[in-house]
């Protein structure tokens, strides 16, 4: 692979991370589990961003609920980068974790014989 | 699994190394008409000696037997998938990590009902998830339980038609 290919591969696997990272509700990118998921290149690497010939893979921390709508805006953001550098891939997402500050809303659940509503809150 | 995997691959190649580099030392100084560091005539005399019936050699073959039938099954064996997969709107498919999922499910219901303890365990069936969560409460809770439990995956994004099974395990009365 040329010294090139390799400068772009980088470059594109940044701003793919730099395009996700920016997304409202998502914590950060992870490399996830044991394997570590990256972008690697003579001198660094994109930790979250693996790239090949088919599809860009984001492993992010979601930072809120409900996922699919954030998951819709990241897939938007990268196909968005992926557009302006002419590079035709598929967007895969993987949430790998979840970080909420206060875990979901306050539900409202009616434990018999307690004899009113119980309030359920989030921690 | 697949750090497991990869441990066991390791160890597997470590052995064949090994073994390798045993075959090299031995044939090269087998060439050079130097005594063998390995003195692989006595081992081969020791092995010829040894009969089904001793109870070194019944050892060694039940122990590499079990070893075997252990690796076997957790290979064979049905692995909980590290992730779900998961669909909006009918878009491309996106993925969530399985047990993120249950430990974030497991906090919400112990900080949101009055369960002291619960386990989550997430299976993806095809269309549809089937959640199975055992909690140490009182059996009054069990609505609420299965209420977050329910919310929680509507905001996950879960298949809609999601089985949850809820277990009570009654909590121990201290007098």
């Amino acid at each position: 692979v040329s010294t090139p290919a390799l400068a772009e591969r980088a470059a594109l696997a940044r701003a793919v991370a730099a395009a996700a990272t920016a997304v409202p509700g998502v914590a950060r990118l992870t490399g996830g589990g044991a394997v570590e998921a990256a972008t690697l290149y003579p001198g660094g690497k994109v930790v979250g961003v693996v790239l090949d010939a088919r599809a860009v893979t984001v492993h992010l921390v979601a930072g809120e609920l409900p996922l699919a709508g954030l998951v819709a805006r990241v897939r938007a953001a990268v196909a968005a980068v992926l557009a302006e550098v002419g590079a035709t891939r598929d967007v895969d997402l993987v949430v790998e974790d979840l970080e909420l500050p206060a875990l979901p809303a306050q539900a409202r659940v009616v434990e018999p014989g307690r004899g009113q509503e119980a309030r359920v809150s989030g921690s | 699994v697949r750090a497991f995997n990869r441990v066991l691959s390791v160890l597997f190649g470590l052995t064949l190394l090994a073994g390798g580099l045993l075959v090299v030392v031995e044939v090269v100084t087998g060439l050079v008409d130097a005594p063998w560091p390995l003195a692989v005539d006595q081992w081969a005399d020791s092995l010829q000696q040894s009969r089904f019936s001793d109870t070194a050699a019944k050892t060694g073959f039940l122990v590499a037997a079990a070893v075997g039938l252990v690796l076997l099954v957790a290979e064979a064996r049905p692995w909980p998938k590290r992730s779900l997969a998961l669909t909006s709107d009918g878009q491309r498919s996106w993925w969530l990590n399985r047990r993120s999922a249950e430990r974030h499910l497991g906090r919400l219901i112990r900080s949101g009902t009055s369960a002291t303890a619960a386990k989550v365990r997430l299976k993806a069936r095809p269309r549809r998830w089937a959640v199975r969560v055992a909690a140490t409460a009182a059996p009054k809770a069990r609505p609420g339980i299965e209420a977050r439990t329910r919310e929680f995956l509507a905001r996950l994004g879960a298949p809609d038609g999601s089985s949850v099974r809820v277990r009570i395990a009654r909590r121990r009365r201290v007098d």
